[in-house]
């Protein structure tokens, strides 16, 4: 397939004490295709988390074979994944994760100046981003100034920022009421609509029927894979 | 009652848990404050005890040190006729005393013969002091005169040590080979005599025990200065008012004897003042040295409080959730604080007792004060617990304070998903800067005296010390008159020349750092009279001829003394470079004729012709600069003490022996002041180094406890930040973009600090440039190297915890709690 961004073959993820060996992921074989809108879901503990550690660069498989846009992945080193982060993958998290001592422009600015990218280009990506999440009128304002809602689109604002090829979300309502989840899983619908890919981790059954696709984890392993069409 | 004591006993046992769960904290703690209170304790217990409690006599206030000063000499020893013009003519001083510091050997007891540290003191000397004797009674006017019987009083050390501790008044002892009676005993631990006089065994009289008496009460004894004065002013004088009379007297002495006293006056000063006077900059120097780490301490141990502050607001937020009141946190937080600081109390107590006499036998020895009782001082023990109590109190209760600022619901929230508030890491930052810029000071000040101590211990003495054992003794004048010394010091130098392992021997009046000088003015044949006041001067020693070799002064030009220079032959010396570049400039010293104006006949000449020029020899010590000396032959001028040198292969060896070889030509004749060469050059330098070592252990531990600040602090924001940090990986960061990001902190802490340091060390510099000698108020090598030290330290300080920031894998910062 062309189309496919991401690979993985036969991934595990063992975490080892002194005393127990954990396998959080066994054999693990997934790809996703760019434009998908994938909902992964699973009781807790099943694996979710740190597959998309995974997938994200977050953290390293125990083995397996990972390819991203054709380009393996497996074996770079820190500063290689750091540029693979920066300018492929966005990440939007449960609890919002911006950064208390910058503003609403800088945290949306950040990965972009790990980019080296000039200011001008910058301000403009920045000024387009928070319009796109509504949140231009909020770009001074420190993230203790704002709702639960509005830090998570700032987060999406970041997330989107850089033009990534794929966004993951980890329980990007998680931390909200239901009238700001609702608004940020639209947020996602329509960015899905744009043409990115995204992959999200979720416990509600309702914001998963709105992905394309799902795949349930269970006790580390892909347990379903099922394609819906959109709700 | 028993409710509270039940929550206090709680709170108490929480806090040990606490300690146990995290032991570098509680042992880095307790380590700061038990150091910090212990030193602080000990060195204020030191001021106390020799700057600020007066001496241990009657009214010390009343006690007065009296000096002369001469034509460019300042604090020199007084004459006869000006002690007894003084004594007569004062009207401010109730009591005056001259004291000598001399060795009298005691012997026929059936024990070796022994020199003892003794006084000569005149009539008035006790009385002045006015403390009671242990046993029987002091000597008085009647004892101190020409014709009055041997009395002598001795020390309690002396009377159990040396003679049993029985009943000794009446007793008979000899001294010098003269029968003594022993009038009395002094106060327990009473062993003053003067300044210089320190653990004195033994007061006699000077009319009875001096044995130039007759001829230094004298007018023409006026030139002579040879003995201290002290005296006691009436009550109600003050100084200036005692020196304005005695400024007077100098002035008509001047007038009524100008030939002696033209440019001689004198000068009073407080008793206290001259017996501390040596040590008192490094006392007060290293006071302060201990005051800036005590502050270091301080700001530490407020900045791990704060930093365990920061830490514990969810556990404070989530005790007053369940129903703590705002007090009963306060009481819990108080009671956590006051047990570590219980801990920390006991063992700087401990410390401090220790420290005090460590710091108390340097700083004593070295200075050679004779007021060695330096109890703890309990006031700065209080002061300096209650001063870190408050430090920790304040500091400790900042979670209390917080918990009831904000609401528990909101601390509980934002628990593990944000940072430090941002007030209290400004507070904990500037602590960390004051901790920088007090060590940078203190690393200056110390460099600085070890810079000086270099350069002062760097300059050439003049002599070989190595190998060489000294001591001094003392020939009575009764069995030896003028004619017989000179061959009794012939005669010993060659008996320890045969000794086996001996290289050469030989005999000065005076040698370096022997604490014991002469100086002379002379005039010069040919040469215009330039009147008392202006007339040239040099050091002055009675040597053999073999004393050059054995020390190793080297000869320059014409020739060194030879045994053929007799008192029968034409009178010569020998004079240094110092003496020939200062009194014959653009000539040819050599073939001069000087005279001491020692002649005996009246208007008569004594010419001694310059045979030889030898090496510079700086005899006094380090810390002056070296004078111009001359050496004339014993044999020509008789001299009754001398100090032995000896160069063998093993001067400690010697040393043990010297008493038997001494007594085997004469067996009343007991040896003094044995030393090698190289202890005496030690010494000398005991005194600064100490000052120097402990001034540099000070800065160190500045030095150690800013680091430690630094390190606590970036470690803690970093472990803070950790899920910050997590973000910025998440989001693309290099790792080297974290790593600057979490030593930025660290970085700006200690830039500000040292720009604030250098500014303190300038200023301390300064007053340290005029406290010791050779220090300079800025060193840009010393500054230099601070800013290199620092900057390093500081540099480890902020990288390590950096770079076990950049070691954690993203999705485990991302999760951090």
């Amino acid at each position: 397939m062309n189309d496919v961004l991401i690979r993985l073959e036969a991934i595990k993820k063992v975490f080892s004490t002194d005393e127990l060996e954990t396998h959080a992921l066994s054999d693990v074989h997934l790809a996703i295709a760019k434009g998908e809108y994938v909902a992964i879901e699973g009781p807790s503990g099943s694996g979710k988390t740190t597959l998309l550690s995974i997938l994200g660069l977050l953290d390293v498989p125990s083995s397996g074979t990972y390819e991203l846009d054709g380009h393996s992945i497996v074996g770079l080193d820190a500063r290689a994944r750091a540029r693979v982060r920066n300018r492929e993958i966005g990440f939007i998290f449960q609890t919002f994760n911006l950064i208390g001592d910058l503003t609403v422009r800088e945290n949306v600015e950040l990965p972009l100046l790990y980019r080296d990218m000039p200011a001008k280009e910058r301000a403009s990506r920045v000024d387009a981003a928070l319009e796109r999440v509504q949140m231009s009128h909020r770009k001074s304002h420190l993230p203790n100034q704002l709702s639960g809602g509005q830090q998570q689109r700032v987060a999406v604002a970041r997330a989107i920022a850089g033009d990534p090829a794929i966004l993951f979300a980890d329980e990007p309502t998680g931390s909200l009421d239901s009238k700001n989840g609702d608004a940020v899983m639209d947020l996602l619908d329509e960015l899905h609509r744009g043409g990115a890919t995204i992959c999200m981790v979720t416990h509600a059954r309702e914001y998963a029927r709105r992905a394309t696709r799902a795949i349930h984890l269970f006790d580390g392993r892909i347990v379903e894979d099922v394609a819906r069409s959109a709700a | 009652m028993k409710a509270a004591l039940d929550r206090v006993l709680a709170d108490a046992r929480f806090s040990l848990r606490l300690l146990r769960r995290t032991p570098v904290f509680g042992l880095t703690l307790v380590t700061i404050l038990v150091a910090g209170i212990g030193a602080t304790t000990a060195m204020f217990s030191i001021v106390m005890a020799l700057l600020v409690r007066p001496l241990p006599f009657p009214h010390p206030g009343e006690l007065t040190m009296v000096w002369t000063h001469q034509p460019r000499l300042t604090e020199t020893p007084f004459s006869m006729p000006d002690f007894a013009d003084i004594k007569a003519r004062s009207t401010t001083l109730a009591k005056v005393a001259l004291v000598e510091d001399r060795g009298l050997s005691i012997s026929g007891d059936g024990r070796t013969a022994a020199v003892l540290a003794t006084s000569m003191v005149t009539g008035e000397f006790f009385s002045l002091i006015d403390l009671p004797p242990l046993r029987g009674r002091l000597l008085g006017p009647d004892d101190d005169r020409i014709g009055a019987p041997r009395s002598c009083v001795i020390s309690a050390k002396l009377w159990r040590e040396r003679l049993g501790g029985g009943d000794v008044i009446g007793r008979t002892i000899v001294l010098d080979s003269e029968p003594w009676t022993v009038v009395g005993i002094a106060a327990e631990g009473f062993t003053f005599a003067s300044p210089r006089g320190a653990n004195v065994d033994l007061w006699v009289p000077m009319a009875r025990g001096e044995p130039l008496y007759a001829r230094l009460i004298e007018p023409s004894g006026r030139g002579w200065h040879f003995a201290s004065v002290i005296a006691r002013r009436k009550p109600g004088v003050t100084l200036a008012a005692a020196q304005a009379e005695l400024t007077g007297i100098g002035q008509s002495l001047e007038k009524a004897y100008p030939e002696t006293n033209t440019g001689v006056g004198f000068d009073v000063g407080d008793l206290q003042d001259a017996v501390v006077g040596p040590a008192r900059s490094n006392v007060w120097i290293l006071f302060g040295a201990v005051a800036v780490v005590f502050l270091v301490m301080c700001a530490n141990v407020a900045n791990l409080l704060l930093a365990c502050a920061a830490s514990r607001r969810a556990e404070m937020a989530a005790r007053a959730a369940l129903g703590a009141t705002p007090g009963r946190l306060v009481a819990q937080l108080v009671t956590e604080t006051a047990t570590i600081f219980v801990v920390a109390a006991l063992g700087g107590t401990l410390l401090a007792r220790w420290l005090v006499g460590f710091f108390g036998r340097g700083i004593v020895t070295a200075s050679g004060i004779a007021t060695t009782d330096a109890p703890v001082e309990w006031t700065a023990l209080a002061f300096a617990i209650g001063i870190a109590l408050v430090c920790g109190i304040v500091a400790g209760l900042v979670p209390a304070f917080e918990a009831m600022r904000v609401s528990p619901q909101a601390v509980l929230k934002e628990a593990g998903s944000r940072s430090a508030t941002g007030g209290l890491r400004r507070v904990r930052g500037g602590l960390v800067v004051v901790q920088v810029a007090l060590a940078f000071a203190l690393l200056a000040a110390s460099g600085s005296a070890v810079r000086a101590f270099v350069k002062i211990t760097s300059a050439p003495l003049g002599i070989e010390p190595a190998d060489v054992a000294t001591f001094s003794l003392q020939l009575p004048v009764t069995r030896y008159k003028d004619d017989r010394s000179p061959a009794f010091w012939q005669t010993l130098v060659q008996r320890f020349r045969a000794e086996p392992g001996v290289v050469e021997a030989g005999a000065a009046s005076s040698i370096p750092l022997g604490h014991s000088n002469s100086n002379s003015s002379f005039r010069i044949e040919g040469k215009p009279e330039p009147g008392p006041s202006n007339r040239p001067h040099f050091g002055r020693q009675e040597v053999t001829p073999s004393y050059f070799a054995t020390m190793g002064i080297p000869l320059l030009r014409g020739r060194l003394l030879a045994d053929t220079d007799v008192k029968e032959s034409r009178p010569v010396i020998v004079i240094s470079r110092r003496a020939a570049e200062q009194y014959f400039p653009g000539e040819d010293a050599l073939g001069h004729r000087i005279d001491f104006g020692d002649s005996d006949e009246d208007d008569g000449h004594n010419w001694r012709e310059i045979v030889g020029i030898v090496g510079d020899v700086n005899h006094l010590d380090f810390r002056t600069p070296v004078i111009p000396e001359s050496y004339a032959p014993v044999a020509q001028f008789p001299a009754q003490r001398m100090f032995l040198v000896v160069k063998t292969r093993s001067a400690d060896a010697l040393l043990r022996e010297a008493g038997r070889i001494v007594g085997s030509i004469d067996p009343e004749l007991g040896v003094s002041s044995p030393h090698t060469m190289q202890w005496r050059l030690d010494g000398s330098l005991a005194s600064q180094r100490f000052s120097t070592a402990l001034l540099a252990g000070f800065a160190i531990a500045g030095l150690v406890l800013a680091t430690l600040g630094i390190f606590g602090l970036v470690s803690y924001t970093t472990s803070q930040r950790t899920r910050e940090l997590g973000i910025r990986l998440a989001l693309g960061s290099p790792p080297r973009g974290v790593l600057a990001v979490v030593m930025r902190e660290g970085m700006t802490l200690l830039g500000v600090g040292l720009g604030v340091g250098l500014v303190a060390a300038l200023l301390v510099g300064r007053e340290l440039a005029e406290r010791v000698r050779e220090a300079v108020a800025f060193d840009p090598l010393v500054v230099g190297g601070i800013v290199g030290v620092l900057g390093i330290a500081g540099t480890v300080a902020s990288l390590l915890p950096a770079l076990r920031a950049i070691r954690i894998p993203p999705a485990v910062a991302l999760r951090y709690e």
